[in-house]
């Protein structure tokens, strides 16, 4: 019988082991014997307690890091994603503004349709975009495997760019009276936020609670639905003015 | 917990600064005892938790709720300890000598050589703290952020390679190196004294 090397019995202590470990534990009377030696070391280090600080101790740091906040601010957060986002909404926004006004000096009823309904198309397929690479979060996330911890940095970071995408296009819809995609967006941004505030590692329970909150707002088959009714959209003739 | 946070910093970021104070008030305690233990002493822990809340402050946009603030916070007071137990050891070198509470010179080595426990020895739970704390003591920078992080604090592998800048399989040596170390130094006092008849 091959035993196991001590790294995999210390990772066991952590709860990072790989699968199968366990069982061989139970059988191999050697490696449980190290196992229970380890186990017996490490416990020790946490009998090791640490001093209490006094109990005006919140008060005294206070009181020393106080004055110094008044000469630093906080740096601002970099925000060239956000910019970036903004500026393409903006300029599609704008150039369907910029077109409104032109058209509206010798102002054909024809014309005016064609502009309102070029702003919707506009919004359309940005907000479908968007909705494709939030479904495409929810769907990864939603598909991960229950596990001891598990890690959602790369999913927070992405939520945390849809979000400030998701609120300039939710208020384009509402500047645009589109209540549906407002409603969606609306939802979509509870969960994003939910996402994004979530603890990065997330113990087995935490991980259902959150998978649970997505699952019962319905988000993802909302999402489906509204992003499957935009390629409709698209795809659709222009009416005929 | 986390979502309080967030409207906290939200707070604080629109220029309420004495709101910084709820989250002293929070985790003041656990980031003293997490720089307790990286550097081995009350003053240095506390110029760890000023420091950390300083530096914090100012870098509270960076924040961006992607992970726990406590965890966040935890990595700065992490690397800012670092940087003190760094300082210390180049102004004094490290002895397995140490003082006891009386004054007297405690020598553990004497613990760490011998494979023969005694029960004498398996009861002074004092000298068992000393030789912890000894140990974690001459444990690399590295090893003892990677123990303490993971040990005491609870952080993945990976959360303790982020806050390092290693890789998962360097911040696994990391870990791997200073358990055994501690294990050399530990286990002959606490392995359990075996009944000869």
């Amino acid at each position: 019988m091959n035993h196991l090397e001590q790294d995999d019995i210390i990772l066991f202590y952590y709860g990072e082991a790989p699968e199968g470990l366990e069982l061989h534990l139970k059988d191999c009377e050697k490696c449980m014997s190290e196992w229970t030696a380890l186990q017996r070391t490490l416990n020790t280090v946490n009998g090791c307690p640490t001093p209490e600080p006094s109990a005006d101790f919140e008060q005294r740091m206070w009181t020393s890091v106080r004055p110094q906040l008044c000469q630093s601010a906080p740096a601002p957060r970099p925000m060239w994603h956000l910019m970036a986002v903004a500026a393409s909404v903006l300029l599609m926004v704008a150039a369907a503004f910029v077109l409104g006004r032109s058209a509206r000096v010798p102002t054909p009823p024809s014309t005016s349709a064609s502009l309102s309904q070029m702003r919707q198309q506009l919004l359309t397929l940005a907000v479908g975009d968007h909705l494709s690479r939030s479904e495409a979060v929810l769907t990864e996330l939603l598909n991960t495997p229950d596990a001891p911890s598990t890690n959602i940095a790369q999913e927070q970071a992405r939520a945390e760019e849809l979000i400030s995408a998701n609120r300039i296009f939710r208020q384009t819809a509402n500047h645009a009276g589109d209540v549906g995609t407002e409603t969606i967006l609306e939802d979509l941004e509870q969960v994003l936020l939910e996402i994004a505030h979530s603890p990065t590692i997330l113990r087995s329970a935490e991980w259902k609670d959150l998978r649970k909150g997505i699952e019962d707002r319905g988000i993802l088959f909302k999402v489906r639905v509204v992003e499957s009714q935009m390629k409709e959209r698209e795809a659709a003739p222009p009416e005929s003015l | 917990m986390a979502d309080n946070d967030a409207a906290v910093v939200a707070t604080i970021i629109g220029g309420d600064r004495d709101a910084y104070r709820v989250l002293m008030d929070r985790y003041a305690r656990g980031v003293f005892r997490l720089a307790y233990r990286m550097t081995g002493n009350e003053e240095d822990a506390e110029e760890v938790v000023q420091e950390t809340f300083l530096r914090a402050y100012k870098q509270l946009p960076r924040w961006e709720s992607r992970s726990s603030f406590s965890t966040w916070l935890y990595r700065i007071a992490a690397n800012y300890s670092i940087d003190v137990a760094r300082q210390k050891s180049k102004r004094s070198e490290t002895s397995l000598t140490q003082y006891n509470d009386d004054g007297a010179v405690v020598d553990i080595s004497q613990y760490m050589k011998s494979n023969e426990p005694g029960p004498e020895r398996l009861l002074d739970s004092s000298r068992m703290q000393e030789c912890v704390t000894t140990t974690l003591n001459e444990l690399s920078s590295q090893e003892r952020t990677a123990f303490v992080l993971r040990h005491f604090e609870d952080q993945s592998i990976e959360e303790i390679g982020t806050a390092l800048g290693l890789s998962a399989n360097a911040t696994k040596q990391s870990i791997f190196r200073a358990v055994k170390k501690l294990r050399r130094a530990l286990e002959p006092l606490v392995s359990p004294v075996k009944v000869t008849s």
